[in-house]
């Protein structure tokens, strides 16, 4: 119980004697503006939409878009898997051989070195031996070491190289280094490549 | 076992995830007071809205980081209002209650009865004016507020005992004042 002479019975003594005048002060404020109220509701309410919206965990976020990426990840991948395994087996003529071509480019990238460079050399020469045994067209590129047979005439493995007189004295006189390799452009028509031209490798090295 | 949450901590948790409808309740239940507050400390209707507006904001931002309140929500929602009031007389160099008498009526044509009332709440405001900061603020939330000491103390970072100290202080000098004007 309270003694009447404790602080705390004369502050209420106190409190009761002037708290209806302090409550006739403070109830001068007018009213609250019910637009205003209103208005400040609002607000509230859509900033606390849209903290919740911030501060939304990350790992549902996360995890969606991890999921995305990975469905995407999986269809490239498969895409490329795909692509390579179907042109791998293509030789030069075939619908699938430029996106062969185009992923060993992409290759290159990563493994280039001289002797990746002679495995893709000795690759394209054998797809144009394939070519000309098959007996089919295409247009070729590739680098080869032509050598000549006792009737004149030069061959890159069995098939022969059709080359005009030109060409011939060019082979014949190749300046090349060691080797004796040429790039040839041509034809492969009746297993028979027909030369459009030569580039011996003293250019075709440096420009490599 | 664990404790079940208080109505408070479900309803915040429906604020932290952004639910309209317990945004509004929030508004709706707990603004009123804070508007009064602020309007009775700063005295400008437009002024109390404006901070009213800016503690709920403060509220949202502290739900969001789950920082949580040392005595009750109502407690921590004072102490955030309290603390607005500080930074805007801060900030523009004015003190509690001194708007009040820009609303002093003067109306010399009133009869006696208003007139005399009108000239008592002159002398409460001058009273309340005559107080420090603290001493204001002690009483209005005492007395305004209807908080308890333990509540005003947590508000005010101060002991239970100084808010005690610093209401005794206010009510005596308030007493002395209103006894003088009598006389």
């Amino acid at each position: 119980m309270t003694r009447r002479s404790s602080p705390e019975y004369l502050d209420n003594e106190i409190a009761d004697l002037i708290g209806a005048e302090l409550e006739s002060v403070w109830a001068e404020i007018p009213p609250r503006p019910e637009s205003c109220a209103a208005a400040n509701k609002a607000a509230f309410i859509a900033a606390g939409v849209r903290l919740a919206g911030e501060h939304r965990p990350m790992r549902v976020l996360s995890l969606r878009v991890f999921r995305y990426a990975a469905i995407f990840a999986f269809m490239l991948v498969s895409t490329f898997a795909g692509a390579r395994a179907l042109s791998a087996q293509s030789l030069p003529g075939d619908t699938l051989y430029p996106v062969k071509l185009s992923l060993e480019n992409a290759d290159r990238l990563f493994y280039e070195s001289d002797s990746w460079q002679s495995q893709q050399e000795a690759r394209r020469l054998a797809e144009v031996l394939a070519v000309a045994a098959y007996g089919e067209d295409a247009s070729v590129s590739f680098v080869a070491t032509p050598t000549r047979t006792e009737d004149g005439r030069w061959i890159v493995g069995n098939v022969p190289l059709m080359v005009t007189a030109e060409q011939s004295l060019m082979l014949g006189n190749q300046c090349v280094r060691n080797d004796n390799t040429v790039r040839i452009f041509g034809q492969v028509r009746d297993g028979a490549v027909y030369v459009t031209a030569l580039t011996p490798s003293c250019f075709y090295l440096a420009s490599r | 076992m664990a404790s079940l949450p208080s109505p408070e901590e479900s309803l915040l948790e429906a604020v932290r995830r952004g639910n309209r409808s317990a945004l509004a309740t929030v508004y709706d239940l707990y603004s009123p007071a804070i508007y009064r507050y602020l309007a009775r400390r700063t005295g400008d209707v437009r002024i109390a809205e404006d901070l009213t507006g800016t503690v709920f904001l403060k509220v949202l931002e502290a739900v969001q980081k789950r920082q949580v309140w040392t005595t009750t929500f109502v407690g921590w929602l004072y102490r955030i209002a309290h603390n607005a009031v500080i930074d805007y007389f801060r900030r523009t160099g004015r003190r509690s209650e001194e708007i009040l008498d820009e609303t002093l009526l003067s109306d010399a044509a009133a009869p006696d009865w208003l007139a005399e009332r009108a000239a008592r709440r002159a002398t409460v405001r001058q009273a309340l004016n005559a107080l420090t900061e603290e001493q204001a603020q002690v009483v209005l939330l005492r007395f305004g507020e209807g908080l308890s000491h333990q509540e005003v103390a947590a508000i005010m970072g101060k002991s239970e005992g100084a808010v005690k100290l610093l209401q005794h202080r206010a009510l005596h000098a308030l007493r002395r004042i209103l006894i003088e004007e009598e006389l």
